[in-house]
């Protein structure tokens, strides 16, 4: 009863309505944004335009070259089937707050227990209270200050985290001291490469980690759709229940696994301890830069530049372009997008921490 | 003598009575049937019937009994007869038992699911069952999602919802994996575009429900339609127990058909009649309220009878909508309870929801368009055991004149059966990608959907959906839930825009129709002009606007028969039903105020193509040549045949005469014979042409009788004229037109 030709026609109308769509605006670069909603939604114009340029010059300079040729890296084999794991490694040195000045600065914070605010620090302070420690000893606020010790001697960094949050904004430095109380030394940096805002397949899965003086980047590459389950599950092998640094990874990276996993039935969430430095970032910045994009935010810090970047959001229609040439051209400054953003995330945790060190934050 | 009597008999009495009652069917009052369900109750559930003085009608009995059997349950019975506790009851007793146990609510409006919230939430509290219920929706605040989803064992929600949010199973699953009950009220505002999505996405939630180990059962409450098993097996994909026989009590009720005096060729103005209704009747003492389509109409009306005789009334009368502020609301509510307000207009029940209670009086400006509306409206009247009158003024237009003629087809014949076409292949292939996005698509989805592999193709040839071992993954560049909308095809679509506001969504084949330029749209009882559709775009541009006409879009039709499907004979005639591809050109529109015609305009439209399904039959040409030879206008006889029948096809299937389209003529090159088409107005088809196939004997009879008993001369639009016609109804000769009818029968 239903004619095949009916199907490839509806089939073509579902395709048009999408083809053409972007799922950002393209805004013009004196214009300000929200800042409410992040990337991708939107691309300043000449960035738009910028990537435009890329996608035809490595379109053009791998026509005809195969992928393992273009680039270098280790197909991975898997019960979930095959991935392409892509590897780099440069100096770097991961700077990191001291458990004991974290615990001496979450400490001296009395707000933090239920019932202190400014009126009754301003109060305790006058009459010689001035660390948690010292509340122990108070008759009205021990309880309180006995409750959250036990949290943070713990050794459960969530916990902690979760306890903060009742009382200080994401954004606030403190809650970076938490990452003293975890394995710091096996952070890892993520963030992935999508085909959109959810619900589409995630193309690229980086990893960044220290080894002694070293940063070493792991990408798992989908060289094609049906490599995505098996890239989630290398990456999810190495990044297992380390502490985790992204970049608006708590809104992005992390639901978006989540709901990949689930896609593929292969259950599990990631619920490791996660510190995503966009608020830190966006509270550190204010009005000194344009807009809190990792890209804004490691030329103003950093001094870098980046030669050929695709925008994240043109991410989509690289890939698509790859998919339908088999051209690599356009997969190159995807990864290498990647590993810079997971550098530059890796710096900036480190910078923040040192800065807080230093008691400068 | 009763108040009601009284009155009926005073209007025939009064001097300006000119006979317009051509009915009145009186329903005898009805002593209440009680029960009490088989199954023990948990102790704080019946403790609840209990403290609240809850005696069980025997239908309510009944459908919880079968609930708690574990059967899936539709409930037809009429408004106000307690279907709300029969699905309460067993979902409370479950979540007592069972303490993971969850249950979802849907409603087809927002205004719906908060009222039912409030009883839920007391239910909860009385019964003790713990279980948190709220509504999840778009206007769910950000910050509470997460807690609900998480904690809440009974969530309210809507089919637009729903749509959005089963690809993030993920965060459902708690919900998902103890789900017992899905219950969906007003199941019969599921029909045409709407129905075939909403079934559609009751498959995809199954479907993800079962990969968290959930299989519902599913209690549907609907208004009364002639096929319930049908209807919910269609929506649902699962086998229903029916519980259709009302046990509850009423009082004595009148039902009264007014139909406004003729002048000459045309009849009185509807409204006008109604509003002298309703002045005599609150001067009779009766507590009236009044029905109208269009809120502009419900103001006018009470504008009107506010000012009638010097304004005696101007204190006792008031329109009534859902977006007033809620204060006013209130004070409306108020007066009305206080007997300080006597009548109230509205437009359809919804509007009205539960909180203005019961009158003595209801009056329907104009027919709604079914016999469901209609008996969902008449339901308002009555209060308790005291008499009460529904009165249905009719418009001068097919549907309500046959009606008035045969009051017998409203009160005895079957209701209308409800129409759910599940193999629209725009609407199927547009859930299948949505599926796609929430889980991979597999072979095994045929389950769900029927014999899905050529889609699959289809969708994979184009690389919206890519092949994995694992099934076909969803890779298109926008959201599938964004693309796929509940109220549309799927297919080309023109968004309606007030502002940055989006009003509606349509296809562009309506949109050539309803959303020109120039054209009076009405939506949610408003009105608005449009001032530009781009079809390009996918956007008309609407301007809100208050304007006593409104317009009507004129087109030409053609239809080219693709495959037939299948085909009978009845008494001699070859009816077929099969797919055709039909194209539709709007080159004019009129416009007209209270059915004065006041212009046409020309319209710069390009003539759009699409394929559906369509019913058709042909004539003998011995009949066409001898009827020639008669001099007889074979071709006028044909259209007006053409054009009746569609106007009598709401009678039969849950359906608008303006889903349909129609083309006759005395020659067509794919049969050579005189032959008239009734085709689905929809890209696909929508299952209308295929029901009007199934009762083609029934919808021709009524055909007959209509254009038989009208008593105009040649037609009028109360029997063949067609106000969309794009030949500006002619050729049309009524005489020839009974004639074939008659041949045919």
């Amino acid at each position: 009863m239903l004619d095949e030709g009916k199907f490839h026609t509806a089939a073509e109308r579902l395709k048009a309505k999408e083809n053409g769509f972007k799922e950002f605006d393209v805004v013009e670069r004196s214009s300000k944004p929200e800042t409410g909603e992040f990337m991708p939604s939107w691309l300043y114009d000449d960035d738009y335009s910028e990537g435009q340029r890329v996608k035809k010059k490595y379109l053009k300079q791998y026509d005809g070259i195969k992928l393992e040729e273009a680039i270098a890296g280790t197909p991975l084999s898997g019960e979930l089937g095959e991935c392409y794991v892509i590897e780099s490694s440069s100096d770097f040195t991961l700077s990191r707050i001291d458990r004991e000045n974290a615990r001496k600065a979450l400490m001296s914070n009395m707000r933090l227990l239920r019932g202190i605010g400014a009126g009754t620090e301003r109060k305790l302070i006058q009459a010689g209270f001035n660390t948690i420690s010292d509340l122990q000893e108070h008759r009205r606020w021990k309880n309180e200050a006995g409750r959250f010790l036990t949290i943070l001697d713990s050794g459960d960094p969530c916990a902690i985290q979760s306890e903060l949050w009742h009382w200080l904004p994401k954004s606030h430095p403190l809650n970076l001291h938490i990452s003293a109380f975890t394995d710091v030394e096996k952070l890892v940096a993520i963030d992935i490469e999508t085909m959109g805002l959810f619900s589409r397949p995630i193309i690229l899965f980086g990893a960044a980690f220290t080894k002694g003086d070293k940063i070493i980047t792991r990408q798992y590459l989908a060289r094609d759709v049906s490599e995505e389950a098996a890239a989630i599950e290398a990456f999810c092998s190495l990044v297992e229940s380390n502490p985790i640094v992204s970049y608006n990874g708590r809104s992005f990276d992390v639901p978006y696994i989540n709901q990949r996993r689930w896609y593929y039935d292969l259950g599990g969430d990631i619920e490791n301890i996660h510190f995503d430095m966009l608020p830190f970032t966006r509270r550190f910045l204010k009005t000194k830069t344009p807009d809190a994009r990792l890209t804004t935010v490691e030329k103003y810090l950093f001094g870098q530049e980046r030669m050929d970047d695709v925008p994240g959001a043109l991410v989509p229609e690289f890939y698509e372009e790859y998919l339908k040439t088999k051209n690599p051209g356009p997969l190159v400054p995807i990864i290498e997008h990647n590993r810079n953003d997971l550098i530059s995330l890796a710096r900036l945790f480190s910078k923040f921490c040192e800065d807080c060190s230093n008691g400068s934050r | 003598m009763g108040v009601v009597e009284e009155f009926i008999r005073d209007v025939k009495a009064s001097d300006n009575y000119e006979g317009q009652i051509v009915h009145v069917e009186e329903i005898d009052e009805r002593e209440p049937s009680f029960d009490d369900v088989n199954h023990i109750l948990q102790p704080t559930l019946r403790e609840y019937l209990n403290s609240h003085k809850i005696r069980l009608y025997s239908h309510q009995a009944k459908a919880i009994d079968l609930a708690l059997d574990g059967k899936n349950v539709i409930i037809t019975t009429p408004t106000a007869s307690g279907k709300t506790l029969a699905f309460n009851v067993p979902v409370f007793e479950k979540l007592l038992v069972d303490k993971k146990a969850t249950a979802l609510y849907l409603y087809p409006m927002k205004a719906l699911s908060n009222d039912q919230l409030k009883t839920l939430q007391s239910m909860d509290a009385e019964i003790g069952t713990k279980a948190h219920p709220l509504v999840y929706d778009g206007d769910t605040p950000q910050s509470a999602r997460a807690g609900i989803r998480d904690t809440s064992r009974i969530i309210v929600s809507n089919p637009y919802a729903i749509h959005r949010y089963l690809s993030w199973h993920d965060k459902w699953r708690r919900f998902f994996s103890g789900l017992k009950y899905v219950v969906i009220d007003e199941a019969h505002t599921y029909r045409g575009v709407f129905g075939s999505n909403m079934a559609m996405l009751i498959r995809r939630l199954r479907r993800i429900l079962k990969r968290y180990g959930a299989d519902p059962q599913f209690i549907l409450s609907s208004a009364t339609v002639a096929n319930p098993e049908e209807l919910s097996f269609k929506l649902t994909g699962k086998q229903f127990e029916v519980v259709s026989k009302d046990g509850s009590g009423r009082g004595k009720k009148y039902f009264m058909f007014w139909d406004p005096p003729l002048e000459g060729e045309t009849r009185g103005s509807t409204h006008q009649e109604t509003m002298r209704l309703m002045v005599n009747e609150l001067d009779h003492g009766m507590q009236t309220l009044c029905f109208t389509a269009s809120r502009k109409m419900a103001e006018l009306i009470a504008k009107w009878s506010r000012e009638y005789d010097n304004g005696r009334l101007r204190n006792e009368i008031a329109s009534y909508r859902a977006g007033y502020l809620p204060e006013d609301r209130r004070r409306i509510e108020n007066d009305f309870k206080s007997m300080r307000l006597k009548g109230v207009t509205s437009t359809n029940a919804l509007e009205v929801g539960i909180d203005i209670g019961s009158l003595d009086s209801v009056i329907i400006s104009g027919y709604p368009g079914t016999r469901i509306s209609t008996w969902q409206q008449a339901g308002r009247a009555g209060r308790g055991v005291n008499e009460s009158l529904v009165t249905l003024v009719a418009f001068d237009n097919p549907l309500d004149q046959f009606y008035m003629k045969h009051p017998e087809q409203f009160f005895r014949a079957r209701n209308e059966e409800a129409v759910i076409d599940l193999h629209n292949p725009y609407i199927l292939m547009g859930h299948l990608m949505c599926a796609s996005a929430e889980m991979p698509l597999t072979a095994g989805d045929s389950a769900y959907f029927g014999d899905i592999s050529e889609v699959m193709e289809a969708l994979g040839a184009t690389d919206i959906i890519r092949r994995t071992p694992r099934g076909m993954v969803y890779a298109g560049s926008k959201s599938p839930s964004e693309i796929v909308s509940l109220n549309s095809i799927s297919s080309q679509t023109v968004k309606v825009m007030c502002g940055s506001e989006l009003l509606e969504t349509m296809e562009t084949s309506r949109a050539c129709s309803d959303a020109h330029q120039g054209a009076v749209l009405l939506h949610q009882g408003e009105t608005y002009i449009i001032e530009d559709l781009d079809l390009k775009l996918g956007i008309a541009k609407a301007l809100k606007k208050d304007v006593d006409y409104y317009t009507e879009a004129l087109k030409l039709s053609d239809v080219e028969i693709k495959k037939e499907r299948m085909h009978k004979t009845v008494n001699g005639i070859d009816i077929h039903v099969g797919d055709v591809t039909v194209t539709e050109q709007y080159y004019e529109y009129a416009m007209k105020r209270y059915e004065k015609l006041l212009g046409y305009f020309p319209m710069d439209l390009p003539p759009q193509t699409f394929e559906s399904v369509a019913v058709w039959f042909t004539l003998s040409e011995e009949m066409h040549q001898q009827m020639l030879g008669e001099h007889k206008d074979f071709n006028g006889g044909i259209h007006a045949v053409e054009h009746a029948m569609i106007a009598m096809s709401p009678l039969f299937a849950l359906c608008d005469r303006w889903d349909l389209g129609g083309l006759s003529t005395p020659n067509h090159p794919d049969t050579n014979l005189p032959t008239i088409f009734i085709y689905d107005a929809y890209e696909g088809g929508i299952g209308i042409a295929e029901k009007c196939y199934e009762l083609f004997p029934e919808l021709t009879k009524a055909t007959l009788e209509l254009v038989r008993d009208c008593e105009c001369k040649e037609g009028c639009p109360a029997c063949i004229y067609s106000p969309k016609c794009g030949n500006k109804n002619k050729p049309l000769n009524k005489a020839v037109a009974k004639e074939i009818l008659e041949k045919i029968l």
